[in-house]
């Protein structure tokens, strides 16, 4: 019949037509796909390391053409030393070693916050009689320096009107925590996952767990050289775009995620699960980290948490340690820093 | 398909294309009208929180004189309005992780700054709280700001939901457009093809049809209506044609019969002439009805007046004599009772007593069954013919009588002539013998007195007289032949010519002859005779060829026209056909006599002998190319077959 034939016809010419524009745009995207990107990122084994893992798992940095490498430490205090000493590119660190690098004089660049947690706790020993903040009075708290516990404990003391003159803050590295609260070396541990989660089963019944809850929230940072986001503007943004993709599937994935982290962090899915719940992934760059920082600076300079630190030294203006280029160019509406443009 | 069907299928695909492509739409444009409510609410939330600031921030700055409650307001305003607008929520963050993140972010940031905000003021109480104090303040200030931007956020994407769905509707509509257009193109080009085509088709072809082209067809394959109606007009056509055929073949028909009718009347007439001219009618006996038909010229035959009709057998006697009616009456019986036909010739008796002969034929005509059903013949005048034979046979009669009395005249004077000339031969030869014997004595007894030209008298007088007798023999065989009984045996004609030309040879062993007779030249006849013929026949040849070196003489027969021809022929002098009706004439000769002697009675003879035996004979000759003799002889023998033979060196 006629009238088949010519709708047969129009059929035929949309499919041809469809046909060319599958082939034409297969082929840029073959045409228009760089080489892939070399990157080196040193991780912390913490929660705030767990994206990362997640995103090395899955495939998401060659997915975005990236050829990761990354590298693991028990701290983002010593990943960001890692990164500055140029073993790695990027480190992943919360915002305390930031502060204190700062107030150091070096330089880096934030370019992304890519989690917030409020999974800090101060987990105490039942049988030295703690059984609230206070009791802390006198006693021998450990905390890894120049961490996000340290201002954590600052944070728990003082919203209870204490200050960390009224007891013995023990410097105690994260990974040692467990074991010096187990054998009673301390009768506190400030300390953030999973090492606090280590420090609860080491304790078990005897353990006392004290949170913050809301009022301190920790940054998970993705931090360069400062020169590292205009030198590789593309793996920055590849490195971005990854992010991206694993906390949009971490979302729905949580168990999976979960599994992941722990295998990444080296610890078992048990001892993480208290800190990862904590834990929420979000790629932005938001004022309050900004706030924050200028809160720890002014804790670190009056309590001279770092050495060589003046009395009443000025702020650095940490908006020079931003550089929101490439998540301006992914999410514009996540760079909410006032000020920065 | 019929076209009903097809109309039902059209308006059912476009029906169809129209529901979708209205879906499609109306989808599009609910996506538009829920992103427009999301928009609205962050309007409406984004209101709120600057409420909820400024009413904190009035307070933070001035904690002793702004009331802490239009805080909490605010903050329940805002939570009322959350919960209200869940439904809207849950169905904005659907599909979208981010804003999901977002709408989660606000909802827990607005419980935890009504959290923050109810920690403040501890340090009115207690100082060491004051950096608590301050430190929740910074919360509050962070979680607002942190509100607001994740409110923005969540604007910002309800605002790129808003452009995707008016994009989408836009394209959905444009797509509708298209599609209602496409929809009227093809019901277009539907009608086109299916409607307006075949009735142009038909159009077109009943026009050409009006203007006599009744060989159109259209031959439609459609299986529609208008394949039907198609197919209808085609049939029409074809009656149509048939009976414009019809009508052309019976005109031509009408025209034919009317060609025939005159060609018939023509014929007719014709036939009447050739009736009239030959004297001949016919008639017609139906045995079964008795209806008897004659043509116009029987009625003329026998004088009837046609007014009255065929005379009726057996009435149909007054025209004859009574003699005649009564072999015809009896030849028409035995064709009515056996079938028998007849032909049979008959005196008439006219009733103007014009004398009349006339040859009546009649036949019998069967059924299937074999019955005679009708007699039907002719009837010819043969008056004239009859009366022209009466008068042949009077003539006839006299012309015998009158070859009779010449005959017998004839021969008479035959038997008289030829009495005379043996008389005269035979009473020649006394005076002829005393001529010669006295000559002879002469010359004996007194031939030494005489002196030499005496002795030439004497010699010719001699040689006259030996010529004179042979002249004589000549005669008395001439007239011989036409005397006494003529017998009829058998006599081998191959035979006697081998003996003559053996005995020629003989005579003459200086000739070179090779001659060649055919064996069993059997022929019926006088034999006496017939050795004349051949001596005759044999002896020219003989002579005739004495100058030829290499002579040659055949004797045959050949069979011509269903006769037997003897033949003797010879390479020698021959003879000129101009003089060929002198060959057989007594004493006529074609040479001269110190060429070839003789004295010209041979074939005379020859011809008179063959002529006696009722056969022919003929002469052909050549000057210098020889000549041939060929007879025949009636209730002659067999045909020989040829054999060559050598005369003897």
């Amino acid at each position: 019949m006629t009238i088949s034939r010519s709708i047969l016809g129009v059929l035929a010419a949309i499919a041809a037509a469809a046909a060319m524009i599958a082939v034409i745009a297969a082929a840029r995207c073959q045409w228009a796909r760089p080489p892939p990107e070399p990157l080196v990122l040193a991780v912390a084994r913490s929660t705030f390391g767990g994206p990362l893992w997640v995103a090395q798992r899955q495939g998401f940095f060659a997915a975005e053409g990236l050829t990761a490498t990354v590298r693991p430490y028990p701290t983002g205090k010593l990943a960001l030393e890692a990164m500055l000493r140029g073993e790695a590119e990027v480190a992943t660190v919360a915002e305390t070693p930031l502060v204190l690098t700062s107030l150091a004089g070096i330089p880096f660049s934030v370019i992304a916050n890519y989690a917030s947690s409020t999974e800090h706790s101060l987990v105490a020993r039942a049988d030295r009689g703690i059984a609230a903040v206070t009791d802390l009075r006198g006693r021998r708290v450990g905390v890894a320096p120049g961490t996000s516990g340290q201002y954590f404990l600052h944070v728990l003391l003082s919203d209870e009107g204490l200050t960390e003159a009224e007891l013995t803050v023990v410097p105690l590295p994260a990974a040692e925590q467990a074991a010096a609260l187990a054998a009673g070396q301390v009768d506190a541990v400030a300390a953030f996952a999973p090492y606090s989660g280590q420090c609860r089963l080491a304790l078990a019944d005897n353990a006392r767990s004290f949170s913050t809850g809301i009022r301190y929230t920790g940054y998970g940072n993705l931090v360069t050289r400062r020169d590292f986001p205009d030198r590789r503007p593309e793996a920055t943004l590849r490195l971005l775009r990854a992010v991206d993709r694993t906390i949009s599937w971490m979302r729905t994935h949580p168990d999976e995620s979960l599994a992941i982290a722990a295998a990444g962090s080296g610890t078992d899915v048990a001892t993480l699960r208290d800190g990862w719940g904590s834990l929420t992934p979000n790629l932005g760059l938001d004022q309050g980290f900004i706030v924050l920082l200028q809160a720890e600076a002014r804790w670190a300079i009056a309590a001279q948490v770092a050495p060589g630190l003046a009395p009443g030294a000025a702020l650095p203006d940490f908006r020079d340690f931003i550089n929101a280029g490439a998540l301006a160019r992914l999410h514009p509406e996540s760079v909410t820093i006032v000020g920065k443009p | 398909m019929t076209l009903r069907t097809r109309a039902r299928l059209v308006a059912l695909v476009s029906g169809l294309v129209f529901l979708v492509l209205l879906g499609l739409f109306l989808y599009a444009y609910r996506g538009k009208l829920q992103t427009q409510r999301d928009l609205a609410l962050t309007e409406s939330l984004g209101f709120a929180i600057t409420q909820l600031r400024t009413a904190l921030f009035g307070y933070l700055v001035h904690p002793q004189t702004e009331p802490s409650d239009q805080v909490r307001a605010q903050f329940r305003v805002l939570t009322h309005l959350l919960q209200r607008a869940a439904p809207v929520i849950d169905a904005s963050i659907r599909d979208d992780d981010q804003t999901s993140y977002a709408w989660g972010a606000v909802r827990r940031l607005v419980g935890e700054s009504e959290a923050l905000f109810a920690d403040l003021g501890g340090a009115r109480t207690d100082p060491r709280l004051a950096e608590r104090d301050a430190r929740t303040v910074d919360l509050l200030l962070v979680d607002s700001h942190a509100m607001i931007l994740f409110v923005s956020q969540i604007r910002y994407r309800a605002g790129a939901r808003f452009l995707q769905a008016s994009s989408r509707e836009h394209l959905t509509l444009s797509v509708l457009l298209a599609g209602l257009a496409g929809l009227g193109l093809a019901l277009f080009l539907v009608f086109e093809r299916v409607i307006l085509e075949p009735v142009q088709q038909l159009h077109k072809a009943a026009v050409r049809v009006a203007g006599g082209d009744l060989g159109l067809r259209l031959a439609s394959r459609r299986r529609d209506e208008f394949g039907a109606m198609a197919r209808a007009f085609d049939g029409m056509l074809d009656r149509l044609q048939e009976t414009m055929v019809s009508r052309a073949r019976l005109e031509a028909e009408i025209a034919e019969r009317v060609r025939t009718e005159a060609a018939l009347k023509a014929s007719e007439a014709s036939l009447r002439d050739a009736q009239r001219l030959a004297s001949l009618g016919n008639w017609r006996w139906d045995l079964q009805t008795g209806e008897h038909t004659w043509s116009d010229e029987v009625f003329r035959l026998y004088n009837r007046d046609p007014r009255l009709g065929p005379a009726v057998y057996p009435h149909i006697r007054q025209y004859f004599t009574p003699a005649s009616w009564e072999r015809l009456a009896a030849a028409v019986e035995r064709a009515r009772t056996d079938g028998l036909p007849y032909e049979c010739e008959a005196e008439l008796v006219r009733p103007d007593g014009r004398p009349g002969w006339v040859v009546a034929r009649g036949e019998a005509t069967r059924d299937a069954a074999g019955t005679i059903v009708r007699l039907s013949g002719t009837v010819q005048e043969i008056t004239a013919s009859k009366l022209a034979e009466g008068q042949i046979q009077a003539l006839n009669a006299g012309l015998e009588l009158r070859v009779e009395q010449r005959t017998a005249e004839l021969q008479a004077a035959n038997r008289e002539l030829e009495s005379f000339a043996y008389a005269v031969s035979h009473d020649l030869r006394a005076p002829l013998r005393a001529l010669i014997g006295f000559s002879q004595a002469l010359v004996e007894d007194y031939g030494g007195r005489l002196d030499g030209e005496a002795h030439s008298f004497l010699d010719q007088i001699q040689g006259a007289s030996r010529r004179m007798g042979e002249l004589i023999d000549g005669i008395l065989t001439l007239s011989r032949t036409t005397r006494g009984e003529l017998r009829r045996d058998p006599v081998d004609l191959s035979t006697l010519a081998q003996e003559l030309l053996a005995q020629r040879a003989l005579a003459e062993p200086g000739r070179q002859v090779a001659w060649e007779v055919a064996p069993g030249l059997d022929a019926l006849g006088d034999a006496p005779m017939l050795e004349v013929v051949m001596v005759n026949l044999i002896d020219n040849a003989w002579k005739y060829t004495a100058r030829m070196p290499a002579a040659t003489i055949r004797v045959y027969a050949e069979e011509r026209a269903g006769e037997l021809w003897y033949g003797v022929a010879d390479n020698g002098a021959g003879f000129d056909m101009a003089y060929h009706a002198r060959l057989f004439q007594p004493f006529q000769r074609l040479h001269r006599q110190d060429e070839f002697p003789g004295i010209g009675i041979g074939l005379a003879t020859v011809q008179r002998i063959i002529h006696r035996h009722g056969g022919t004979i003929e002469a052909e000759g050549v000057p210098g190319g020889g000549a041939t003799f060929r007879f025949t002889l009636p209730a002659s023998g067999r045909r020989p077959e040829s054999q060559c033979k050598a005369t003897p060196s």
